[in-house]
């Protein structure tokens, strides 16, 4: 209804969002079992994205360490598994609780600095994790954890790429309609407010300090979640998936998409994972025309893919004095006798 | 209510009586807007205590203070610019309500609830200021003299009982500042204490209960505004320096 009575853009805006949920729907139906698992590590980066989203798109606060949480996410499964035959589905509080509380490690002490310290004690947790996880024992060390089992519903056990992807699919949705709910809240408006202007925030009751906590927790378990989905469907895991690189990725996947933008996460995890394997024709200039794509990208669209709030208000301003005036046409077509 | 001793200032103790409007005047750098930010917790003061209701509220929390009932506009205003003017106002009302981080994530009907009781107040509010027609502007993209008046607005949506506005009137036209002497009219008529840092002596004197005067962080007077006119240390301290000027 909205889509149809807004201005063209919004209108291309939802023709291309109403695409974009037909082809995930069609995929795993029509896609070969390589096209559905690509599919897959996209939802993987879907959830990744919209959780680092939380932090740095909704709370401004920069986090380079992000893969940490994934990380703490997967090894929690995986461990729970392998060692102790708990059930997949048993695993997902345990990893919340554990990814909530290193969300508080790495929050707590940082809360009071400023971007660019924030960068780099963040940098450092997450390489803190990576390196103990190749160092410790019960983490496997480099070879990290394999033979981890695959999850079951009653008897069927979810083992083929459409399978995975479905089940991805299921938790990229409960992240998404997560961030979006937080972003028309009672929560999401304190971290705008922290964001734009902490000391206005501060003026009008707000406490920087537990909502940029709730912001590392949030985004830490959103990562937990995709880490956990993450050892079941490869089986195996090792430190070499948790670099800075992987952190790096992320914090791409929504600065290309457009910070802040539910969308725009979707689609630049789109770009992110699709890029790549579509460029495999270049052999190996790969990477390097996937970065030369990603620069021409930022250049032609700074702002991201599909950019949030900012400028949104101004398109309403648009709608509504459209809408006025096509109020005002059909009086006057109304009143004309014919 | 009762402010004692600031001493980060100098030596300045005054009371604020409720209902009333209660300016501070003097030249620049005579420590108004300090005493400001140790009202509202922005600065510690190094001596003195703050009473707020018989409370002790002295090094608080800022955004504790707003949660006993004191509420704050900038010298430069310090809106949130790219929000919308509703959003800015709707933050206002954060201290008001309490669904929490499960609330917000689930939308549960507590979150619900206070959503739509959010947003009638926050029309409430914008009504109030006279910006309800600029609703879904972006708060950069008011005017000067309506960006003072949603600071306002934002600050009212925190029901303060006392209301602290830091030079309001600067940088306004006359009309402006006519609205603005009209608002905080109503404001102290709906029942809130307002106690204002102003420079602009028609303002002060047009709206004032009481005025106090401060220069180089002492205060030299404190009185209703024809005995603060006739003060002979003021019109030396102030208003005679305006007037050489």
């Amino acid at each position: 209804m909205n889509a149809l009575n807004g201005p063209p853009l919004s209108r291309s805006r939802a023709a291309l969002a109403g695409a974009v949920a037909l082809a995930a729907l069609a995929l795993p139906v029509l896609g070969t079992p390589y096209l559905v698992d690509v599919g897959t590590q996209v939802l993987v980066y879907v959830m990744l994205g919209l959780g680092l989203n939380v932090v740095v798109g909704y709370a401004g606060l920069l986090d380079l360490g992000y893969a940490a949480f994934f990380a703490i996410g997967a090894y929690t499964t995986a461990l729970l598994m392998v060692q102790y035959h708990v059930a997949f589905w048993a695993t997902l509080p345990v990893a919340a609780l554990f990814t909530a509380i290193s969300g508080v490690v790495i929050g707590a002490p940082t809360l009071r600095m400023r971007s660019d310290y924030l960068a780099i004690v963040t940098l450092g947790f997450g390489e803190i994790v990576r390196i103990a996880a190749t160092n410790f024992t019960f983490t496997g060390g480099p070879e990290g954890i394999y033979g981890i089992p695959h999850p079951t519903i009653g008897e069927f056990v979810l083992r083929s790429p459409r399978a995975m992807y479905f089940l991805a699919m299921a938790f990229a949705l409960l992240v998404l309609a997560g961030s979006y709910n937080l972003a028309r809240s009672r929560l999401g408006r304190a971290w705008l407010a922290i964001r734009e202007d902490e000391t206005a925030a501060q003026a009008v009751g707000i406490y920087p300090v537990y909502f940029k906590l709730m912001a590392y927790i949030l985004g830490a378990v959103f990562a937990g979640a995709a880490g956990s989905f993450f050892a079941v469907k490869l089986t195996a895991i090792n430190p070499s998936s948790f670099t800075f690189i992987q952190s790096v990725t992320i914090l791409m996947v929504i600065i290309l998409g457009g910070m802040g933008s539910l969308p725009g996460v979707i689609l630049g995890a789109a770009v992110i994972v699709i890029l790549p394997e579509a460029l495999r024709g270049f052999d190996r200039y790969r990477m390097l025309a996937f970065g030369i794509g990603l620069i021409i990208l930022m250049l032609l669209r700074p702002q991201g893919l599909w950019p949030s709030r900012i400028g949104q208000i101004e398109r309403r301003a648009v709608a509504l004095s459209e809408a006025s005036a096509a109020a005002g046409r059909a009086v006057d077509t109304a009143s004309t006798p014919e | 209510m009762r402010f004692g001793g600031l001493v980060a200032v100098s030596d300045v103790s005054f009371d604020v009586r409720p209902r009333e409007i209660l300016s501070i005047i003097g030249p620049n750098g005579a420590g108004k807007t300090t005493v400001f930010n140790c009202i509202t917790a922005f600065l510690r003061p190094t001596a003195g205590r703050i009473l707020f209701e018989g409370q002790e509220i002295t090094g608080l929390r800022p955004d504790l203070v707003v949660k006993r009932g004191i509420a704050r506009t900038f010298q430069m205003i310090r809106l949130f610019p790219d929000l919308a003017v509703d959003e800015n106002v709707m933050i206002g009302l954060h201290a008001r309500t309490r669904a929490g981080t499960l609330d917000s994530l689930l939308h549960t009907p507590l979150h619900r609830q206070e959503e739509s009781w959010a947003r009638e107040e926050t029309f409430r509010w914008l009504t109030f200021v006279g910006l309800e027609s600029h609703a879904h502007y972006r708060a950069r993209e008011l005017a000067y003299g309506n960006q003072r008046r949603l600071e306002i607005a934002r600050a009212l949506a925190t029901a303060p009982r006392l209301l602290i506005l830091d030079e309001p009137a600067s940088g306004m036209n006359p009309a402006e500042k006519a609205a603005l002497v009209q608002l905080v009219g109503r404001i102290r008529d709906s029942g809130i204490t307002v106690l204002l840092i102003e420079h602009d002596m028609s303002v002060v004197m047009g709206i004032s209960d009481r005025i106090i005067v401060l220069d180089h962080g002492i205060q030299i007077a404190e009185g209703a505004p024809e005995a603060i006119q006739r003060d002979p240390q003021v019109i030396e301290a102030y208003l005679g320096r305006e007037d050489e000027a």
